[in-house]
């Protein structure tokens, strides 16, 4: 359906460019058909219909699992004879440590120390941190560990608090991913409604898994 | 406050007012993590885009609607392989939403969005009507961002054919604010369809 042509008399007001603008916009919108209504019950069927669907992060395939679990524990036992001369079973806890310094701007002690433990039975990374130095939070806020690509923030790890030292003892997070998709681990500070601040903290993803 | 800490779930994020706009992509990320609050701003904001798509490629309202419903189940459960520096927001849902209507039509198996007529048809082939529904996505993506009261006067004036005055009489309002609303929300309208093309981004 076409509009009256008097909605061109609005046109005719302004000048120069913001003529053309406006002649743009009255183009396309006679172009198209109206957008339909939207049916009040449309909102809890697609409400439903997301529930029954979960989120899928990319996971680490199970038979990944088993040859990265049986890698961990062929390199553990390696390790452990030739250092030690035994079987080294307690070395094998702690897959990969790493370490996030504080970004140019964050508070120079800030740092969070990961260590990575071996997948757990669904096929995540258990990461057990150690973190100090952090600006005390609001009530509202929370900091989140993230794995970035190209410096984007990519794959959650998970939300933590600290206390009012801004220190977090054996916070605990799962990885669900492939760290080598990644390039670097980043802690930044969430507002509320999910408002993401600057990287405070960062440290290079190491794992070649 | 104890030392030991454990992570969070953020609390409900409030009624969404927000000042400036969360963009698609940030919506995106967060449904990503699976915010429903986030969910739900993305479906107020798509709603009518998508079910526009699905009409005009479906071409059945009762059948739109199930698509629709499926598009927004496949963007819960993809939006973790949207990658902001791929390209905007809109656009990766036009994709979503554009495949998944097109599977429902192949998997009903009845003549429908790619399959290749049996007979010369004066209609736009699947590439055309993918092409229109990509131009058409973006201007009712764009109507979304209006302010309601400008919505309506231009969604009125374009798609209801009346005219300012009837306008007027419909909505009990000033001519001169029907003006205003009308100007202002087309003076909107132009930097956010500046640039629509004939392809995703």
């Amino acid at each position: 359906m076409s509009p009256p042509d008097d909605i061109r008399d609005l046109l005719d007001d302004p000048s120069g460019d913001e003529v053309a603008e406006l002649e743009h916009v009255d183009e396309l919108l006679r172009s198209v058909d109206a957008p339909p209504p939207v049916p009040a019950g449309l909102w809890p069927a697609v409400n439903r219909a997301a529930r029954r669907e979960r989120p899928k992060p990319r996971r680490l395939r199970p038979y990944r699992v088993v040859v990265l679990t049986a890698a961990l524990v062929a390199v553990g036992f390696a390790i452990g004879y030739l250092v030690t001369g035994t079987d080294g079973s307690s070395d094998l806890d702690v897959f990969d440590h790493i370490t996030l310094t504080a970004v140019p701007g964050a508070p120079a002690n800030a740092v969070m120390e990961i260590d990575v433990l071996p997948i757990d039975d669904a096929g995540n990374w258990r990461l057990l941190a150690q973190v100090t130095g952090l600006p005390p939070l609001a009530a509202n806020e929370r900091y989140e560990l993230w794995l970035t690509q190209n410096g984007e923030t990519v794959a959650s790890c998970g939300l933590f608090t600290v206390d009012e030292a801004g220190a977090g003892r054996n916070v605990w997070f799962n990885a669900p991913y492939l760290f080598r998709d990644f390039d670097d681990w980043t802690v930044v500070r969430v507002g509320p409604g999910g408002k993401q601040g600057a990287p405070l903290l960062t440290g290079a993803v190491t794992a070649p898994v | 406050m104890a030392s030991a800490v454990t992570p969070q779930v953020p609390p409900p994020s409030p009624v969404q007012d927000t000042t400036p706009r969360t963009s698609d992509s940030e919506l995106l990320v967060r449904v990503a993590r699976g915010d429903i609050n986030a969910f739900e701003d993305l479906y107020l904001r798509f709603a009518r885009p998508v079910l526009g798509l699905a009409q005009r490629l479906l071409g059945d309202p009762s059948r739109a609607e199930d698509a629709t419903q499926e598009t927004f189940a496949a963007i819960w459960s993809s939006a973790k392989s949207y990658l902001p520096k791929q390209g905007t927001g809109s656009a990766w849902l036009f994709t979503v939403a554009r495949n998944s209507i097109i599977d429902r039509a192949r998997e009903r198996s009845e003549p429908g969005v790619g399959d290749a007529p049996d007979t010369a048809s004066d209609e736009r082939g699947p590439e055309e009507r993918t092409k229109v529904g990509w131009v058409t996505w973006q201007i009712h993506a764009a109507l979304e961002q209006l302010p309601p009261n400008e919505r309506d006067v231009i969604e009125l004036a374009y798609f209801g054919g009346l005219s300012q005055s009837e306008i007027t009489e419909q909505q009990r309002l000033p001519l001169a604010t029907v003006k205003t609303r009308t100007r202002a929300g087309l003076a909107r309208l132009a930097p956010l369809l500046e640039e629509v093309h004939d392809e995703p981004a």
